[in-house]
């Protein structure tokens, strides 16, 4: 049986589903969106050093396509953007703003026979070397523009705060907590309170933190809950983002968003469609992650997955038939 | 409109029971034949599943909560869900269970261990830094030690009256177990109100901080 001649590998599942016609209509809103905007677009290398990666990432050492070189070095295909650029900015020796947009594929293996893809599109934007609110507005008012391109229904922008978080398990000291704001499990933090004789307002916050999620409204009435003055801060710049937003009828917060990367500092974004069991967009800002070549450099970006965004589209599609 | 999935037999009954003591309308789920989806006057879609596929339903947003226990949840290798509630039903835990032998035994070579659940299994072991060989078997687990294929099972415990029959006894204890409530990420950012209120339908009654 020459079974190659016909199948295609699990891999390759999902890159072959892709709506080439909408993907390249999309890549082209975007970069006209991010070249008004000055964000400069770059080709980033397809492979890396393993090592560049599991230095900071060390999750995705499992999920790197792999090989050694004739060097005997471990290479990896790449897993993701943001890294190689804060590197280049890096390697430029620069405290100056630079603007920067990719539009490329990142590759991660995958379980079997999951229906989960292994060849992911991402589009997004990385802003180095402005920090704090001016960022922050700059990144969500880029998101707010390219979303509006996008043409679907029903779409929300979630704000967390890695500030938030950070701060609390710094008072609470227990990683434990990290996976329980991240299941957003009301039965395990009871448990952990009690278990940890937590009192006072602190137990109280806690108990309250994984339903803390909603829109404005019900994040100031959360914010009764909150005594620490660093959350406080926390909580206020996230409400001082939203302000700047043109589409606040579409923002909502959650306080118990934990952050995927060690190096969040800041707000972290995502956007959903009603139609996606997953974002289709996230980021977030990441001032500690340029700590990583030494260096200390303020800096946000996010990225779009196109891979979940088509799906949306298909789903949308469907509904409305 | 909200979609659930629930795991068939035991975790069904219960929470239908518990979500019909709460006022949901659960008629046409009690007196179902062999449908595989329902709807309720309530708006509710539920369907019902193995429990693995419970988990997959949600993974692929197809259902926006689901009912399933800890077991599925800790042998999964998907985990991007909110787990908002434990029922306190269906309790239960995994434990290595072995002959009284096996505690003092000492072991020359990679102790062998059955288990249905190998990524609970290879889990345990590695969190006590102990190499050992997994060996997957599908049912009756308890014939492992008793074949003289492995030293050593990790399984679901109840009563333990399966493990006593056959002269097994629970070495250690691994992990409690109970059915949970399991949500789709997105979906509860979508349709809180909904879900907040079947929640609260099925939370142990209990003073709320």
């Amino acid at each position: 049986m020459e079974e190659y001649k016909y199948l295609i590998p699990e891999e390759s599942g999902d890159a072959i589903s892709l709506d080439a016609t909408k993907l390249r209509k999309i890549e082209q809103d975007l970069r006209s969106i991010f070249t008004k905007h000055h964000y400069e677009e770059l080709m980033l290398p397809t492979f890396e050093y393993a090592n560049f990666y599991q230095g900071i990432r060390e999750q995705d050492s499992s999920s790197m396509f792999q090989f050694v070189n004739s060097d005997g070095q471990a290479i990896a295909l790449r897993t993701d953007f943001t890294l190689p650029i804060a590197r280049m900015y890096n390697n430029a020796n620069t405290n100056e703003v630079r603007r920067y947009s990719y539009f490329g594929k990142v590759y991660r293996t995958t379980e079997r026979h999951k229906g989960r893809s292994s060849e992911l599109y991402q589009i997004g934007t990385e802003l180095l070397g402005l920090g704090g609110e001016a960022g922050d507005q700059e990144c969500l008012t880029l998101i707010e523009e390219t979303m509006d391109t996008l043409e679907l229904k029903n779409l929300k922008i979630e704000l967390g705060s890695a500030k938030f978080y950070l701060r609390l398990m710094e008072l609470v000291q227990d990683e434990k907590l990290s996976t329980i704001l991240e299941k957003k499990s009301i039965s395990e933090m009871k448990k952990f309170v009690t278990e940890r004789g937590i009192t006072g307002s602190l137990a109280r916050l806690l108990l309250n933190l994984p339903m803390a999620f909603g829109n404005y409204e019900e994040l100031m009435s959360f914010k009764d809950y909150v005594k620490d003055f660093e959350l406080l801060d926390a909580i206020d710049q996230m409400a001082a983002l939203y302000q700047t937003s043109s589409h606040q009828d579409q923002i909502i917060f959650d306080l118990s968003m934990v952050p995927s990367q060690a190096y969040y500092t800041g707000v972290m974004i995502k956007l959903y469609s009603y139609y996606s069991a997953y974002p289709i967009l996230s980021g977030g800002r990441y001032d500690k992650l340029l700590n990583y070549f030494e260096n200390d450099v303020p800096a946000i970006g996010f990225s779009y997955h196109l891979n979940t965004l088509l799906n949306a589209y298909i789903k949308e599609g469907e509904a409305d038939d | 409109m909200i979609k659930i999935a629930i795991t068939k037999g035991r975790i069904e009954k219960q929470v239908v029971k518990m979500l019909a003591e709460k006022g949901f309308d659960m008629d046409p789920i009690i007196h179902k034949d062999r449908e595989l989806l329902i709807e309720t006057k309530d708006g509710i879609s539920m369907i019902f599943a193995k429990s693995n596929d419970v988990l997959t339903f949600l993974e692929h947003g197809i259902v926006d909560v689901g009912f399933v226990g800890k077991d599925t949840l800790m042998e999964s290798d998907f985990d991007d869900y909110y787990e908002l509630l434990d029922l306190g039903i269906g309790k239960c835990y995994f434990a290595v269970a072995a002959y009284p032998e096996y505690r003092t035994k000492t072991f020359n070579r990679r102790k062998r261990i059955a288990s249905k659940y190998t990524n609970v299994a290879k889990a345990y072991f590695a969190s006590k830094r102990e190499d050992v060989e997994i060996i997957k078997l599908e049912g009756s687990v308890e014939l492992g030690p008793v074949v003289g294929l492995s030293d050593a099972i990790v399984d679901i415990v109840e009563t333990g009256s399966t493990l006593k029959a056959n002269g097994l006894e629970v070495i250690e204890k691994v992990a409690d177990i109970s059915t949970r409530m399991v949500v789709n990420k997105v979906s509860l950012k979508y349709k809180k109100d909904e879900i907040v209120k079947l929640m609260n339908a099925l939370k142990e009654d209990e003073q709320d901080a």
